[in-house]
């Protein structure tokens, strides 16, 4: 199952018009862009960097459990509700990451889309799940934190039931998508 | 978590100076605030998991195992069976330990790795521990740079869309709906702005860019909060925005798409998008079931 050419076109050109009118637009309000985009680009490769420690401690962990065969087995004991759904094992270590570091889902996701292939079925779906959600318990620990509130009422409960519904909603589009 | 407690401790006071860079994720200050401090690698997240989840130490079920052991002197154990005995309780209270202890990405990440561990030895091939272990640090390393490429790209774009005052544009699209949203805040209060930017920010993906915003829109909020110590009705709306955030360019996705050679790398868009839409519309609708009258 591969995605078709039309989802495919019209987001390049909602991406492509974003770039373009973010120069036009720049260069209207006569920001100075150019140093914009130097300044920008020396975050983005700092933070780049920074994930590399985040990299190489979620990357043991999951190469192993893929090449020693338990995410194999994973998928085997959960077949009769994985096949109903046909929902691919390989996305299960990402959603047990996701809510946790958005370092280490990066990771595998990076995993997923090296072995099973961008275009493929888990790979569109590790893609939406690490896209359409953020990292719960470090958002609600890191805001609430910050003012020193200690009882955080409902809001990780919140937090954790969107993330679920996401990852069923997520399950539904990316179904819906791939077969446009 | 005990054993850390202990070792904090000669950094002098329970860790207000350097205790709390030092184990950032479990330090707590005397008075039991979490030390918040914004810690070097702040763009990075899992520094402050630990400081909100962590459990109370798990007693070791050896000690007490030992105890009644030693009461029960009628029966002469031989020198062996006492010590078989107590390997086995202790390994028990090891085990406990080891499970009630840490962080929550300590425990995962431990789990991982126990269960990747295990099952490479009994699926006969303990070599490939090693080997994984080296090949994923380097595939860590060519991963993190062949990212750096693309995201310097983005985020360059991103900051020109920041200063010529895009994120400014989108708030005053922004405004009506978070004046319904949020009821409680006066509209005019500096929450509301800051609040706006935040959600604008994140909205076009720039996250780093949010995250400033938000740190003082919860500042404003905790102003209006009535009791300090407890989330506002208010802060837990804007947390459920941010958890479920919902982001309409997906840099960091896109980018990890086109590194894996995709024919279509923004193709993801709509289908995350959508997504990233029906979870924040549950999110807030969650919160106001949540939310007692």
């Amino acid at each position: 199952m591969t995605a078709q050419r039309f989802p495919g076109w019209i987001s390049e050109w909602v991406l492509l018009g974003f770039l373009l009118s973010v120069f036009v637009y720049g260069m209207w309000k006569r920001a100075p862009i150019y140093h914009c985009f130097v300044e920008g680009a020396q975050e983005g490769f700092t933070q780049a960097v920074q994930l590399i420690p985040y990299f190489a401690a979620i990357m043991f962990p999951i190469t192993l459990l893929r090449e020693s065969g338990a995410i194999g087995a994973l998928g085997r004991l959960l077949a009769p509700a994985l096949d109903f759904a046909g929902f691919p094992a390989e996305v299960i270590p990402l959603m047990i990451v996701r809510p946790l570091s958005g370092g280490a889902s990066l990771g595998v996701l990076m995993d997923i889309l090296e072995t099973s292939g961008p275009d493929s079925w888990p790979g569109w779906l590790a893609g939406v799940y690490q896209g359409g959600t953020d990292t719960t318990f470090f958002v609600i620990s890191m805001y609430f934190g910050s003012v020193g509130v200690k009882d955080h009422r409902y809001a990780l409960k919140t937090g954790l039931l969107a993330d679920l519904t996401v990852y069923a909603a997520g399950f539904v589009w990316v179904s819906l998508f791939m077969k446009l | 978590m005990r054993m850390r407690a202990a070792e904090c401790r000669p950094y002098g006071d329970g860790g207000r100076r350097g205790a709390g860079r030092e184990w950032r994720g479990t330090a707590l200050r005397k008075d039991g605030r979490q030390d918040a401090a914004p810690t070097p690698c702040d763009t990075v997240d899992d520094a402050y998991v630990g400081a909100a989840f962590c459990r109370p130490p798990t007693v070791g079920a050896g000690q007490i195992a030992n105890r009644s052991c030693c009461h029960s002197g009628l029966v002469s154990e031989s020198k062996w069976h006492t010590l078989f005995k107590r390997a086995y309780t202790e390994s028990y209270g090891l085990a406990a330990a080891l499970l009630g202890v840490g962080s929550m990405i300590d425990r995962i990440w431990f789990g991982l790795i126990l269960i990747g561990t295990v099952w490479a030895v009994v699926s006969g091939n303990p070599q490939l521990i090693l080997d994984t272990a080296l090949r994923s640090a380097k595939s860590a390393v060519t991963y993190a740079l062949e990212l750096a490429g693309l995201m310097t790209f983005w985020l360059g774009i991103l900051k020109i869309a920041e200063k010529s005052g895009i994120i400014a544009k989108t708030a005053a699209v922004a405004r009506p709906l978070m004046g319904f949203l949020f009821p409680d805040v006066p509209r005019n209060h500096p929450a509301m702005g800051a609040m706006i930017m935040n959600i604008s920010a994140s909205v076009l993906g720039m996250g780093n860019a949010a995250t400033p915003f938000g740190l003082s829109a919860m500042k404003s909020l905790q102003e209006l909060n009535p009791e300090p110590d407890r989330a506002s009705g208010a802060m837990c709306t804007f947390m459920a925005m941010n958890t479920a955030s919902l982001t309409l360019i997906p840099a960091t996705v896109i980018s990890a798409r086109s590194l894996a050679g995709s024919a279509s790398p923004g193709a993801i868009l709509p289908a995350a998008v959508l997504t990233g839409l029906t979870g924040s519309v549950t999110a807030l609708a969650l919160d106001r079931f949540f939310r007692k009258p």
